[in-house]
């Protein structure tokens, strides 16, 4: 396992869950260049490297980033967010949370209208009369 | 320096106040030539994001709500942002510099005030009056209502009677169904909200499709920005609307304002020269202007309110309906909107409930843990099966809490500006008692889980009271009429005049308000 791909999956492991498994983050597509270099660099000083980042444990790896992110928290969270932003807006993500690959607009989304039983118990509010002073 | 040909009135900013100021003065008073000068400029709706597969990142770059976010995004931007220091803030400043100001990027939350909102000192000893009361800005209330387009529900026992809603409620939605049970259960007040925003056609704009992401600006012109509301009407009643003219001074002699110089989008410096100045920037904008202008008040700057913010987030097991629909817009609670004295504070909460945001900005506030296999779960649950309640508190006037200058001068040409915001011990009661009413409201709702945010530092959307108004000089910046005390003709006609504040989103007030403001004017006009 590479030494992205390590940090990736630390990051972000996926899961197994049918029928929708999440992919870990090194299943979509990120780069090194995607991502900010001080913030890989400060991984790599802490973890003595990458070959040991990458034979770390995946406990060993996840101390290793929870030292990152206490000593470099802006650092950590640029980081963190360009995975994110790359991670959750991913077809076979948004698939797997079951979201919507169509963006928002022209088509909309809908709402399902009001019941009855609402409106009803909204009655009950107004009969309250003024709360108001 | 160019020095253009006088006019009557300068307005300085395009947002709400602005607009609905520029728009009454030119009907009420049409003979008046009226120029108001914009530091941004006018959003092209086709690139608004909603329409791109990678939409959901575009809150974390150029329209992204924090305007310090959007100039550290390195993206070409559509506002005219300037940085604000906010290091000493609680509250993060949010902001939308250009035509429309904030309401681009609003909620669209169309609440008023409360009749009490306008007399806390003499019903609660906490605060100050305002100069006049809820009756007196009714009228203005329900005109701006009719500009606006408001989708809402007749009847709402928390208010005096309003003029019909223009239009029905925004679907609660399965949401908005589930907290309605919950609030039946307590017994508590509920109501859906009144939201700026088309139920129905309105006016020539077309009917809100649900999309979800109004705070990236809404594209189809279901949300009520003022670009689509007020200016079309002000520019044909007469109003000159200069965009990209960034206003560096107010030239005040002898006691009355003479003018305004900017730059505009060339770089060219311009006097133009006016009988009256009105400045619309809000709490932030129009302080540091005035500041930068030499006004001379002790009370300018000071007193810098938002509406303090906590919110809950709830994982529900039943399916509701994921990030569908104006997110600020479902219901809200008032059963405690009002004094209580056996709750230790003055004042009360506003409770409202919010639909979910998109699965990128609920991934990006996860934590602690914000990363691994447990964040990823807690997302799992969470995602299409939440609900959140937002906990507002009535912010009090704290001369401490304030906005100044900076050493530095900035690439605007404006001097730097800084806030320096201090939660206060009353707020934080408030907050904690509408958080412990949230958090039962949601174990009534049927949450399986509900996780407490003590304070949501990213929401400084309303700025408010940095030029309040009043009668004492030594304590408030302009009278009832938004004139400044010591200029008789340089007004301020925003947000920044609030004397109280409520517990309730501002944008309906100072719509109103800038209406009442112009009416001071065309009466003094005619």
């Amino acid at each position: 396992m590479s030494f992205l791909a390590a940090l990736l999956d630390t990051l972000l492991p996926g899961d197994k869950m049918s029928p929708t498994p999440l992919p870990p983050g090194s299943g979509i597509g990120v780069e090194a260049r995607d991502l900010p270099a001080d913030a890989l660099h400060a991984v790599t000083a802490e973890a003595g490297g990458e070959a040991a980042f990458e034979t770390a444990s995946p406990e060993m790896r996840a101390d290793i980033l929870r030292r990152v992110e206490a000593a470099s928290p802006v650092a950590f969270q640029a980081l963190l967010t360009a995975v994110l932003m790359r991670y959750y807006q991913s077809d076979a993500v948004v698939t797997a949370m079951g979201g919507r690959l169509e963006p928002p607009q022209p088509s909309g989304r809908s709402l399902p209208a009001t019941d009855a039983a609402t409106w009803a118990r909204l009655e009950k509010v107004r009969k309250r009369g003024r709360i108001w002073r | 320096m160019t020095r253009m040909d006088p006019v009557d009135v300068v307005v300085v900013g395009a947002g709400f106040g602005g607009a609905a100021f520029c728009w009454r003065l030119a009907t009420r008073a049409p003979k008046l030539r009226i120029v108001c000068l914009e530091r941004g400029g006018w959003v092209d709706r086709s690139t608004m994001p909603s329409f791109r597969r990678d939409w959901q990142a575009a809150s974390f770059g150029a329209w992204a709500t924090p305007p310090n976010t959007r100039l550290k995004s390195g993206e070409k931007l559509q506002t005219a942002d300037y940085p604000i220091d906010d290091s000493n803030s609680a509250f993060k400043p949010l902001m939308w510099n250009g035509v429309g100001g904030s309401t681009m990027t609003w909620a669209a939350h169309f609440p008023r005030l409360h009749p009490s909102d306008f007399k806390t000192k003499s019903l609660d000893g906490v605060g100050d009056d305002w100069p006049f009361d809820y009756f007196d800005l009714e009228p203005y209330y329900d005109e701006n209502d009719r500009m606006t387009g408001v989708a809402g529900l007749d009847g709402d026992p928390a208010y005096p009677p309003k003029s019909p809603r223009q239009m029905p409620p925004i679907p609660l939605g399965r949401l908005g169904m589930a907290a309605a049970r919950g609030f039946d259960a307590l017994g508590w007040h509920w109501w859906p909200v009144d939201a700026a925003v088309t139920s129905a056609p309105y006016e020539g704009r077309s009917a809100c499709n649900y999309c979800g992401p109004c705070l990236m600006g809404c594209p189809i012109r279901a949300k009520a920005s003022v670009d689509v509301t007020y200016w079309p009407k002000a520019i044909q009643a007469g109003v000159e609307l200069r965009p990209h003219c960034i206003v560096q001074q107010v030239d005040i002699e002898s006691g009355r304002a003479t003018g305004v110089r900017y730059r505009d989008q060339a770089g060219n410096e311009i006097l133009q020269p006016a009988s009256m100045v009105v400045v619309a920037g809000n709490g932030i904008g129009t302080a540091r202007l005035l500041l930068a202008s030499g006004l001379d008040s002790p009370a300018l700057g000071r007193n810098l309110m938002f509406h303090p913010a906590a919110y809950l987030r709830a994982n529900f097991d039943e399916e509701m309906d994921g990030p569908v629909g104006p997110v600020g817009c479902m219901l809200y609670s008032h059963e405690f909107y009002e004094t209580d004295p056996t709750r230790g504070f003055k004042r009360g909460v506003h409770i409202q409930v919010t639909r979910e945001n998109s699965l990128l900005s609920m991934a990006t506030r996860l934590g602690p843990p914000a990363w691994g296999e447990e964040a990823q779960q807690f997302l799992r649950k969470e995602f299409r099966h939440s609900m959140a309640v937002l906990v507002l508190a009535e912010d009090l006037p704290e001369a401490h809490n304030r906005v100044s200058l900076t050493d530095k001068t900035e690439a605007d040409g404006l001097p730097g500006v800084k806030l320096d915001y201090t939660l206060s011990e009353h707020s934080r009661r408030s907050l904690d008692f509408g958080l412990d009413r949230g958090e039962e409201f949601l174990r009534a709702a049927g949450a399986s889980s509900v996780l407490r945010i003590p304070l949501a530092p990213s929401t400084g959307w309303h700025l408010l009271g940095t030029a309040r108004m009043g009668s004492d000089p030594a304590n408030f910046v302009v009278d009832r009429d938004g004139r400044c005390h010591k200029v008789r003709n340089l007004l301020v006609a925003d947000g920044s005049v609030f004397p109280t504040v409520g517990a309730v989103n501002p944008g309906s007030t100072i719509g109103a308000l800038g209406l009442k403001l112009a009416d001071g004017v065309a009466r003094d006009a005619t």
